[in-house]
């Protein structure tokens, strides 16, 4: 079932004008299996178009279907257990934690989508434990614990849900390198372990080449490319799609020009440093 | 110009979120602090500004004690701008946004006028005088709410977090604005971050843990404590450990680690 996109737009109403942040959009995203980054400049309609993955925003032309739920519903249907399997992270989502204890604030998601106190509780427990909160914060206020701890507690509300899909937006940002590591580390775990689709929206070609596997590429409202990470790194015209190269890639091409290295691409640090071991040279 | 000596704070009380930090700031240089998040960094920046009092020890600031006599005479020396560029934009408009302070100030309206123009033009914000906030990306944000520090004309500027928000393309402004100043204009600059790749930049670093400083020295110093900054949260930037891994391992051949830190000295 997965999410699809069949020819969706979205408009913006502002005052003086209209505006297309969504054009023309086709899109189909697996059930599981899926780990996508979508990239593309600030306004190019990257967190519009997640938020029709669950129905915060619904097209104004053209249908969405997530998971059999067709969007715009055909007539007045609740949508809103939609929230419930497709998890959206928002940017800065520990602006929005509220409650007076860490595990209450965890707890908040599961018991609006009808868990029992007790239900929540495991729910919440069991996701704090995924996101490394110590059983020993959780009765802890969640505005007296660090940034990257904050981040933590605000995924494990959604993780407390249950969503089939985990959608992200810009979830590393602001975070320090550790903070930023552990994160991700999280995700790439729920997606190889559990089989998790994750998608992602990043700025940040490091992390985009070390873990996504296909990238979804967005500039003024449209899909520009859609394919594997290989696919779009080592694009004939990588350069009309005005994005940096991830280091990885930068480095290697430099030890090429430089000092004629044979250039192969290689997208993560563990594999860049055993092919500059492996490889023939001089 | 900033004279840090035996600082130390607590919030609570009994846990001191800073411990006896002492150090110097020369006019006119560029300093980064880091650390990870809660080393106690940003309890630093607050200090010097005076927005918190010091548990024990004092900062001096260009010859004088930071304290609450001198207080105002100390904020006409030193600015700063925050983290989150949507919490500190008070103004309807940016030119309002940098006339802020000065209305504070009661400077008159001619003058106003001139230095918010001369400010707007050195931040690159001339065009967007008349633009409302939510109009602006965030690193245009940022570069309004510098302006409006400049506008002060303080000599030193820190700059907390003041990328952390903000994409690649806005950080990239923010640091080159960031060289212009501390190059150009001879501002003072203190920026708090835990970004590594853009501290490569400054003169000087200093790295807190858990609010100690647990190292000070240039940026080629303290990069090669790769071990201490991992105990401390902070990771070198990508090319950088590529570079020093290569340097350990016999394997990889002389010319390529050669290659790999002409990469890193031009980035």
């Amino acid at each position: 079932m997965g999410i699809q996109f069949k020819d969706v737009s979205y408009m913006y109403q502002g005052i003086k004008e209209n505006y297309d942040a969504l054009s023309h959009i086709n899109l189909n995203i697996e059930e599981d299996g899926e780990f996508i980054a979508i990239i593309g400049h600030t306004g190019s309609g990257k967190s519009t178009l997640v938020q029709h993955m669950n129905a915060l925003l619904l097209p104004t032309s053209g249908k969405v279907n997530v998971l059999g739920q067709e969007l715009p519903p055909q007539k007045k249907e609740k949508i809103n257990h939609l929230r419930q399997k497709v998890g959206l992270v928002f940017q800065f989502p520990e602006y929005q934690l509220f409650e007076e204890t860490i595990l209450k604030d965890i707890m908040f998601g599961p018991k609006n989508f009808k868990s029992t106190e007790v239900e929540a509780m495991e729910k919440a427990k069991k996701a704090a434990t995924i996101v490394g909160i110590d059983p020993e914060l959780y009765e802890q206020s969640p505005f007296r614990i660090s940034g990257g701890q904050m981040r933590r507690v605000a995924v494990a509300g959604i993780l407390a849900m249950e969503p089939k899909i985990l959608v992200l937006d810009e979830p590393t940002r602001g975070l320090d390198p550790k903070g930023r590591k552990d994160l991700m580390k999280i995700f790439k775990d729920l997606h190889e372990i559990e089989h998790k689709s994750i998608v992602l929206i990043s700025h940040d070609m490091d992390i985009v080449s070390e873990y996504a596997k296909r990238v979804i590429v967005m500039d003024r409202g449209k899909i520009v490319f859609d394919g594997k990470k290989e696919a779009l790194f080592e694009h004939p015209d990588f350069d009309k799609f005005h994005l940096e190269l991830p280091t990885s890639l930068k480095i290697l091409k430099h030890l090429e020009k430089e000092i004629g290295l044979p250039y192969q691409p290689k997208y993560d640090f563990k594999s860049l440093l055993s092919y500059l071991k492996e490889v023939d040279y001089e | 110009m900033i004279k840090v000596k035996d600082l130390s704070f607590s919030y609570n009380g009994h846990d001191e979120a800073l411990k006896n930090v002492t150090f110097d700031i020369k006019k006119g240089s560029w300093i980064s602090i880091l650390g990870h998040n809660g080393s106690g960094k940003s309890t630093l920046s607050k200090l010097m500004v005076g927005l918190l009092t010091p548990s024990k020890g004092h900062i001096e600031i260009d010859g004088l004690l930071l304290n609450d006599e001198n207080l105002l005479e100390i904020r006409k020396k030193i600015g700063i701008v925050f983290q989150n560029p949507d919490n500190q934009f008070v103004g309807v408009t940016v030119k309002h946004d940098i006339a802020f302070g000065l209305e504070n100030q009661r400077v008159p309206h001619n003058e106003m006028k001139e230095k918010i123009n001369y400010y707007a033009n050195l931040v690159g914000m001339q065009d967007f005088l008349n633009k409302e906030p939510h109009q602006l990306s965030g690193g245009q944000k940022q570069r309004v709410a510098i302006a409006g520090a400049l506008a002060m004309e303080q000599d030193v500027l820190i700059l907390d977090e003041a990328t952390s928000m903000l994409d690649p393309e806005g950080t990239l402004e923010i640091v080159n604005l960031i060289k212009k100043l501390n190059q150009t204009y001879h501002k003072t600059i203190i920026t708090i971050t835990h970004d590594l790749s853009f501290a490569t930049q400054s003169d000087e670093l200093i790295v807190l843990k858990g609010g100690e400083m647990i190292l000070k020295g240039t940026p080629k110093e303290v990069f090669k404590e790769e071990d201490v900054l991992k105990s401390s949260h902070l990771e070198l930037p990508f090319e950088l450990s590529v570079y020093n891994e290569a340097l350990k391992d016999e394997k990889i051949s002389k010319k390529v680690v050669e290659a790999l830190w002409a990469f890193n000295s031009k980035m």
